[in-house]
């Protein structure tokens, strides 16, 4: 059964003449492998973020701390680009190497329990980069925190108790304490443990360590990351970090509940328990998926190109 | 199954739930302190001040809300000209009474109890400890 599966269902990117001649032309010009790239942001972001972290405070000083590092403190600009492009290159290598994956049904080689463990890494890796999009302690972020504060707590009855482990939102001067709780230790340390799981070793390859310093060096040097709108003042729309556009604008139509958690937890279960479907369910399974991707991607572009102030459609 | 199996099964599960109940009662744990904030006697208009409205009329009523959508919890702005707040998340529309006039929101704007001072400045009731947040 499980080798008739593994025969049916075997898919390798040699069997694709474009895909074949793309892979030779990354070989030729020595790129890394997606998750050979995710790896090597990983281990760029957390050295940048243990930088940031000593001049950054979490407290009701944030914002301001946040500016004083990219205007005030030498190079505290470049430490901060860095941090910035290592988590952004993060989050894409790890989204291209999970599709790359869920593409090729790696899913059918590995045991469900580490199929789910490494899989895991993606959400872990959206809640690393959603955490660091809160702390600057822009209006972005004081909104971004808010509304995942409130999507935890419409869950019924553990709600409330979950909302609050992740953020505490109505605390005076401890609306960041969570996050940076969570972003510095409780994330971060949840991804190293999960990546030696994966791959056994937490040390990136040369190769893909020095495409990633290119990568977050140049646009850092180039151009200092924007403090944002600072948390008193006015915008509108206020949108969020660009992979949750689809759900900002998912969230407008739906129920809070429904689009916020349901929806993205039934995909994220679909997903986890794919070495354990029954072989015939498989394909609509993976049907149901590729089409959820392509809705969240249109949603994702219409929250990105087509909403004004008041979320109103704007062309 | 077998008896000692489903015995240990049992055993583990009721460690697991010894181990887990005070661990979730203690992360979840937070006290709903009493929290107000005292500001200035407002000129009439409507005011969005941090996270509150202030709506003062020409005669001198008071009314105070939350500036916090209730739909996820973004702060809404007022915009003079069409006399209604918009939420900059969602957009969500609330009328000057700060009732919902178009979604996603569902419900109105928080009314926050607020009281006079001598002083002439009013003291807002941001939480009470039978709110929840």
């Amino acid at each position: 059964m499980m080798e008739r599966m593994q025969k049916s269902l075997n898919r390798t990117p040699l069997q694709y003449p474009v895909l074949q001649k793309l892979r030779h032309w990354r070989q030729n010009l020595g790129l890394p492998l997606w998750g050979e790239l995710s790896l090597a942001s990983l281990f760029v972001a957390i050295l940048s973020g243990v930088l940031l972290a000593i001049h950054y405070d979490p407290g009701p000083g944030a914002f301001s701390s946040v500016v004083k590092i990219n205007e005030t403190i030498p190079f505290g600009f470049f430490i901060r680009g860095v941090h910035y492009y290592s988590a952004e290159i993060f989050v894409i290598a790890t989204i291209v190497h999970t599709l790359d994956h869920f593409w090729r049904r790696s899913f059918i080689r590995y045991p469900l329990g580490m199929w789910m463990m490494i899989s895991l890494l993606l959400p872990l890796a959206f809640w690393a980069d959603f955490t660091g999009f809160i702390l600057p302690g822009n209006l972005e972020g004081r909104f971004a925190g808010e509304i995942m504060h409130h999507l935890a707590g419409s869950i019924p009855v553990i709600g409330q108790t979950f909302a609050n482990i992740l953020i505490q939102v109505d605390q005076p001067g401890h609306f960041f304490r969570l996050p940076y709780l969570h972003h510095v230790v409780t994330i971060t340390l949840a991804l190293i443990f999960l990546t030696q799981v994966h791959i056994q070793r937490l040390t990136p390859f040369r190769s893909a360590l020095l495409w990633t310093l290119i990568l977050c060096i140049v646009p850092a040097t180039l151009h200092t990351v924007s403090v944002g709108i600072p948390p008193n003042g006015v915008a509108d729309p206020v949108k969020g970090p660009w992979y949750f556009l689809g759900l900002q604008e998912l969230l407008s139509h739906a129920a809070p509940f429904w689009a916020g958690v349901v929806a993205p937890a039934a995909l994220l279960a679909l997903f986890l328990s794919l070495p354990a479907l029954p072989y015939k369910w498989v394909k609509s399974v993976e049907v149901v998926l590729w089409l959820g991707l392509a809705v969240y991607v249109v949603l994702t572009c219409i929250a990105a190109f087509f909403r004004g102030p008041g979320w109103a459609w704007t062309f | 199954m077998k008896r000692r199996t489903l015995l240990w099964n049992s055993l583990k599960s009721v460690l697991w739930v010894g181990f887990l109940f005070p661990v979730v009662r203690f992360l979840g744990f937070k006290q709903n302190l009493q929290r107000t904030l005292v500001v200035n006697r407002p000129a009439a208009g409507i005011w969005v001040k941090d996270s509150i409205v202030l709506k003062a009329g020409p005669d001198g009523q008071l009314e105070v809300f939350s500036a916090k959508c209730t739909h996820l919890g973004c702060r809404v702005h007022f915009l003079p000209d069409n006399h209604f707040f918009e939420c900059p998340c969602h957009g969500s529309r609330y009328d000057a009474e700060g009732q919902v006039i178009r979604g996603p929101a569902r419900r109105p704007l928080r009314r926050l109890p607020f009281r006079w001072l001598k002083n002439g400045k009013i003291e807002i009731t941001l939480i009470s400890p039978a709110q929840k947040s």
